[in-house]
This record gives structure tokens, sequence and C-alpha cells, in this order.
């Protein structure tokens, strides 16, 4: 499979072994991993330069942006499934996620089988050239 | 106060019971009256026969002594010229009462007679009933009616006349008894109905106020009235004596006093008797007179009944008003008492929230005097403006308030929160008349409660971080566990290190669970095993083999310290079962879980078949031998194994072997 056809996600995770085991395990099941981005600033801009087709959003983040708020910015200048994996409780942010568009909520730590069923049936359809 | 009402059928029955008094009473005067009555026709009757009887006896007494003077009369005997010129000049006196005077020698045949009749002298009469006795005793004899040879209906009278003391005939007065029974009995009669006879001892009337009897024979006249004519001979015995009859022709009774009159040799018979039905209707305006009396003692009874429980009613609400009033009084006096004393602020308002009425503890609370708290309007006491209408709109909804509350400003600006008590009073009528309340100053507990507030808030978010942190560190933990496995070609080592990632998420599950609860001390232990479940399910996916789970497990909540164990031994055996059964194949495992009293049951059964037993029981290995140990040392039990047939474990343990952490 060439590198243009696979699913292009971003790591947006603060704890540098979870994003590294991510980005392992996504690699191993034929995902491209676009970047690893620890902190909202930096998520928001690698979002917006390499529109990913998912974001795998940690909440808490280095720096002053959360998660919720990296996600918010980012929908306004693109549409992008993202999914929240986090070690809080979905029940925590209910008020805040209500103005996002969001494919999931997981909560750590992360069962992958789940995260990789849930790509495979989202994924986007990939235009053969 | 108590409402007394007229009791109609109290009144009801009194009525029935005077009414029942007032018959037996008017029974009770009318049969005396009645009795007296009676008592007094019957002396009536007594006394007329007793007048009628001295009337007869005077008469004969007086014929009989006139006979014996004159049968002893020279003149008479010898009957010589100058006795019967005496004759005739008795009969000249008598002969209203005498029909005749006759003179018979000793053998019984007619000598003299006068009136005069020719055919009479030298006639024999001695075969005549009277005549025999005469001339076989010799002594005065009355003669019982009879035909006479004058030729009428006769009573006579014989003295005998004596001549040298020998029998020398007799000397008779022949009676005109008409005449004479009507001058006596004609006046007796007792009321209109009365009846009066006189009959001789061999029952021929010589006198009845009923025509048509007079002169007859009682057998000849009562032949068709059986009763009158039992009565007649009754009085033919000749004894005196009472009878009573009914009269067939006009169905009236009457009551007889029937006595015998004695007459020489013989005697006559008087009855008396007087109507029943006239004597009961003499009876008739006293009847009525009572019967009017009765009535107005009825009615009258029947008024004072009726007044007097009206007057009793009257009384008993009199009385229980002025207790009510006293009542009253005392209750306001405690009501003042109290509401002044008490240490609690106490108002009370019309409805419009205008007071009226404010205790000392009040006045205080806002530092205003006793003149001014009157004068400033109530809702200058509220900071926001609007609360005065809200409190009115919720009472006049619900009647009362309940700890409501609000910001109120004291009399020097300082600001305080005040928790109003208020309820709507209400008049008889149920109209809204005023509002009693009581205020309190809850500033300080206020401010406690927010620092409380403030307190639980930290202390949520404590945990909450306390949570995330574990589950982030459980996730690095995977995290590297997953990386470091990586780095060996070793399938053991992986599957060494697959397990430990096993394990711990089932240990993340439970603290999942845990963290969703408010009591962070139990987890659902169905929901645990069954997301376990779904978890191995998912993680063996890819597997040829499969497992098939049967739940039965009572939905309980458990421990977390206890089902961490229980998870983590399950965990376990299902990776047991699906590492070794061979592949293609269909593994069945049955989980029963039951929680009695305060025991936890559990049993878990599948068809696999195992060879290699030593692997299992070696409790050294880290393996599900470990696991076994962890179970019954945690959950201080023993577990029944059993691997000959099938693979069986069964365990119990205490629900509360630890206490709850929160």
């Amino acid at each position: 499979m060439k590198e243009s056809d696979k699913t292009k996600i971003l790591i947006v995770e603060d704890e540098f072994l979870t994003a590294k085991f991510f980005e392992y395990k996504l690699k191993s099941k034929n995902f491209e991993v676009l970047k690893i981005c620890a902190n909202g600033k930096d998520a928001i801009e690698s979002a917006i330069e390499l529109k990913p087709d998912f974001i795998l959003m940690d909440i808490r983040l280095e720096g002053h942006i959360d998660g919720i708020d990296a996600a918010k910015e980012i929908q306004k200048h693109l549409s992008t499934n993202i999914i929240f994996v986090s070690g809080y409780s979905e029940s925590n942010f209910l008020d805040r996620l209500k103005e996002i568009n969001y494919l999931e909520y997981f909560s750590k730590p992360l069962d992958f089988n789940k995260l990789i069923d849930l790509l495979n049936k989202n994924k986007p359809q990939k235009l053969k050239t | 106060m108590k409402k007394y009402k007229l009791n109609y059928k109290l009144l009801f029955y009194i009525s029935i019971l005077l009414f029942v008094i007032c018959l037996i009473l008017f029974q009770y005067f009318y049969q005396i009256e009645k009795q007296n009555k009676f008592e007094e026709i019957q002396s009536h009757q007594k006394l007329h026969a007793k007048q009628a009887i001295k009337s007869f006896e005077e008469m004969f007494n007086n014929w009989n002594g006139l006979l014996s003077y004159l049968t002893n009369d020279k003149k008479i005997k010898e009957m010589n010229f100058e006795g019967k010129k005496l004759i005739n000049k008795i009969y000249d006196i008598y002969k209203n009462d005498l029909k005749g005077i006759t003179r018979t020698d000793k053998n019984g045949i007619i000598t003299y007679t006068i009136p005069y009749y020719p055919n009479t002298i030298g006639r024999d009469i001695s075969k005549q009933k009277h005549m025999i006795k005469l001339l076989d005793n010799h002594k005065p004899v009355c003669s019982d009616v009879f035909k006479s040879v004058q030729g009428y209906d006769a009573i006579v009278i014989h003295y005998p006349i004596f001549k040298n003391n020998k029998y020398d005939g007799s000397l008779a007065f022949i009676f005109n008894f008409k005449n004479i029974t009507r001058s006596i009995l004609s006046e007796i009669k007792i009321g209109e109905k009365g009846k009066t006879w006189l009959i001789t001892s061999e029952g021929y009337i010589l006198y009845s106020n009923e025509t048509f009897a007079q002169n007859k024979s009682i057998y000849q006249v009562f032949i068709n009235d059986s009763e009158r004519l039992l009565l007649a001979k009754k009085m033919l015995t000749g004894k005196e004596g009472e009878a009573s009859l009914n009269h067939t022709k006009t169905g009236d009774t009457y009551l007889t006093y029937f006595v015998p009159i004695k007459i020489l040799n013989s005697f006559w018979s008087l009855g008396i008797s007087y109507s029943e039905s006239e004597m009961t209707s003499s009876l008739s305006n006293f009847r009525k007179k009572l019967l009017f009396l009765f009535s107005i003692i009825f009615l009258g009874g029947i008024f004072s009944a009726y007044f007097g429980i009206k007057g009793w009613i009257i009384v008993k609400e009199e009385s229980a008003r002025i207790k009510a009033e006293q009542d009253a009084k005392k209750s306001e006096t405690r009501y003042k008492s109290l509401f002044e004393n008490i240490n609690v602020s106490l108002f009370q308002t019309n409805i419009n929230f205008e007071l009226i009425k404010a205790n000392q503890y009040f006045i205080q609370l806002f530092m205003y005097n006793e003149n001014e708290i009157y004068k400033i309007p109530f809702g200058l006491l509220f900071n926001n403006n609007d609360d005065k209408a809200e409190l009115k709109d919720i009472l006049l909804k619900q009647g009362s308030i309940k700890s409501k509350e609000l910001l109120m400003v004291k009399k020097n600006g300082d600001k305080f929160w005040a928790s109003i008590n208020a309820i709507l009073l209400k008049d008889e009528n149920e109209n809204n008349t005023s509002i009693l309340g009581s205020i309190r100053d809850v500033t300080e507990r206020k401010d406690y409660i927010d620092i409380l507030k403030k307190h639980i808030e930290d202390k949520d978010l404590l945990i909450n971080e306390v949570f995330h942190r574990t589950k982030n560190n459980l996730q690095v933990i995977i995290s590297m566990l997953e990386l470091q496995s990586i780095l060996s070609d070793d399938l053991k080592i992986q599957n060494i290190f697959s397990d430990m990632i096993k394990r711990l998420h089932v240990m993340s599950i439970a603290h999942k669970q845990l963290f969703q609860r408010d009591d962070l001390s139990k987890i659902s232990f169905k929901k645990y095993i069954e997301e376990i479940f779904y978890y191995l399910s998912d993680y063996y996916k890819d597997k040829s083999n499969s497992i098939e789970l049967r739940f039965d497990i009572d939905d309980f909540d458990i421990l977390f310290d206890l089902a961490l164990p229980c998870g983590l031994l399950f965990n376990e055996i299902v990776n047991f079962l699906i590492i070794n059964s061979k592949d293609d194949s269909r593994i069945n495992l049955n989980l029963i879980s039951k929680k009695e009293e305060e025991t936890i049951f559990i049993k878990l059964k599948s068809d696999f078949y195992l060879n290699e037993k030593d692997n299992l029981l070696n409790d050294n290995k880290f393996g599900l031998g470990l696991f076994f140990s962890l179970v019954e040392n945690q959950l201080n039990t023993t577990i029944k194994k059993s691997f000959s047939d099938n693979f069986t474990i069964d365990f119990s343990f205490k629900e509360n072997l630890y206490n709850e952490r929160i």
C-alpha cells in the first residue's frame, strides 16, 4: 500500500511513552501517523497544515490550550474526525463537549482493538489516481 | 366550638312514649269512672228495689191488717146486714185497688161478693189452687194470677174466718193488681232504656214497662228470646241476684238486678235492668273531657319536650361557647407570651405584607426600635424589591413558606442572609386574614456551607485527578510493556507481556467503573465481569477457536477490593481455556454468581477437558495457580476445583470482608 493511500492520523498526546505506543500500534495496523503533538498550539497548527483523517486527542496537554479547546479551534478550519483519548471520564466535560463534533471518547488505558475497529469503520475512501 | 343539633329521632320517641302514657292513663281514668258509674247505677237499682219492696210490704201489711181485723169482726163472721154494709164501705174506699171482696163458707162456696155478680153466688171455688191450700191448713193465702169466677184475671188474698174456733169460710180481697203495681213501679226506671218487671212465682208478668209483655206469661212472651226466658227462670227461684243479657233485637246488653218480694205463702220477683250502651253513652261527656284533657297533656308534653331539648341545646352551646372563649383567651394569652418570649424573630402582617405585630427579637434583628418598625414599609427589609411579591405568590399558592433564604437589609444597611418560614392564616370562612412568620439570620451558616461546598469541590477535583493519574499511569505502564515486548522476538516473552497487559486492562476496567459510582467503594459485579468478557472477546476475535459464555449473575454491588481478585481470576481462566484449547474448537463456559444474605457464591464450569493437571495446580508459577492463591488469600476462602470430567471451580466469600473505604 502506498503511503498516500493510508489513513492519516495526528496524535496529540503529552505522555511520550503513550504517544510512541499509539504510533507503533497504528503503524502496525497500516495507518499513517503524521505527527505526535504534545501541546494544543502545535496540535492546531499541525492539524491545519497536515489535514489528518483522524486526530487522536488527549485532553490534558502541555501549555494553556487543552484538547477540547484545540479541537474546537481545529474544527473552525477543517472538518476532521476527532477521537478523544483521556484519563478523565467523559462525564467531566459533558458541557464543553456539546460544542464539538467528535467521533468517540475513549478512556485510558485505551482498548486498542476498539480504536482500530472505529478507525476502520470510519476511514475515508481514497480515490485511486 | 361543638355544634349541637335537635335530635328529631329522640323527639319522636319521646312523643311515642308520651302518647302511650297518655293512652294508659286515659284508659285507667275512664275505667275507674265507668266502674263508678256501674256501682252508682247498681246502687240505684238496689235502692229502687228496696223502695218497691217496702211499698209492696207496707201495702200488703195494710191489707193483711185490714183482712185480719175484718175476719175477727163478728159482723163479718155472721155476714149479717151490718157485716155486708161494712164490706161495701171498705170496697168503696179501696175500689181503685180492689176489684172486689168475696165471702166464702167453710166448703169454699161463695156466699157473698161485691160488686155483686148474681152468677157468682153459690159458686164452688174450692178447687182453685189457693183455695185448696186454704181449706187444707186454714191459714191466710195469696193466689197467683188466676181467672176469677167473675171472668177477669185476678190476684186474691183469702183470710180464714173462725167461729167458736172452727173454720167457717174466708174473706177475700180481689186485687186490681194492674193499678197496684203501676202505682208502685211506674216511677222505677233507670235511664231511657231501663226496664222494670215484676213476675209472680208462677211466671205471670204483673208489670212491665214494655206494654207487649204485660199480663202475660213469661213462657208466652219470651218464647223466642231464650236469654230473657233464662233470666226470668232465675227470678222464679225466689232468690236475689244479678245477671246480664244480650238483647237479641238491639244487640244491647242489659244488666239486671232481681229480688223477691215475700207475700204470705208466695212471692213475687222484681227485676230492674239498665242498658250498658246507654250507661256508656252517658259517659261520653266525661270521655270527651278526658280526651281533651289528655290531648292537652300530650301536646303540652311534646311542646315541653321540644322546647326542653331546644333549651338543653342552647344551654350546652352556650356552655361550649363560654368554654371556647375561655380557651381562646388562655390560648391568646399563651400565644402572646410565646410570641414575645420565644427566642426567634416573629412577625405578623396582613396579606399585603403590612406589619401588624413583631416581637422584640424581630425588631432587634433589623436594628430598629418599636416605633420605627411599624412605620417603615415591610418591603424595605428585603434587599430585592421582587422578594416580597415572590413570597406572597408562594403563600397564596402553597399556603406556607419553608426555609426560604433571602438577602435582607438591616436599618444600618448591613445585609444578611435570612431563612424565612411563614404560614397564611385563614378565618372560619377560609378567607385569608394574615401572615405569621419567622426570620432567622443564617448568614454564618450560609458562609459555612459555601466553605464546605468549596471543600467538596476541591475534594472532587482531587479525586478526579487521582483517578486521571491512575488511569494515565496504567496507560503509561501498558504502553511501556507493549513497547518492551516489541524488542523481543521470543514468543513466550511476548505472551508474558500480553498477559500482563490484559491483567492491567482488567484492573483498569474496575477503576473506570469505580469512578463512575458516587460511593467510590463498590461496583456492579455483573457489569464488571461482562465488560472483562467483552474485552477478552475483542482481544481474541482473530483466533479460530471461540468461547461461549453463559452468565447467571445476580445484579449486586461488591466492594472494589473483592471484585478485583475475582476479575483477575476470571481473566486468567478465559485466557487459559482459549490458549489451551484446540484450534477451531468451541469452548463452553458457565458463570453462576449469587448473593445470599452476606455471602457471595461463585461457580464457574466448562466442558473443557484438562490433561496436564500439574501445570494448573502448581501455585508457585505465575499462572492460573497463582490467581487461585490470590483469591483464596485475599477473599479468605477455599476454591473447590474439579478437573476430572470437566473444568469446575466453586468458591464463596463474605461480602463484608473489608470495610467500605468511603
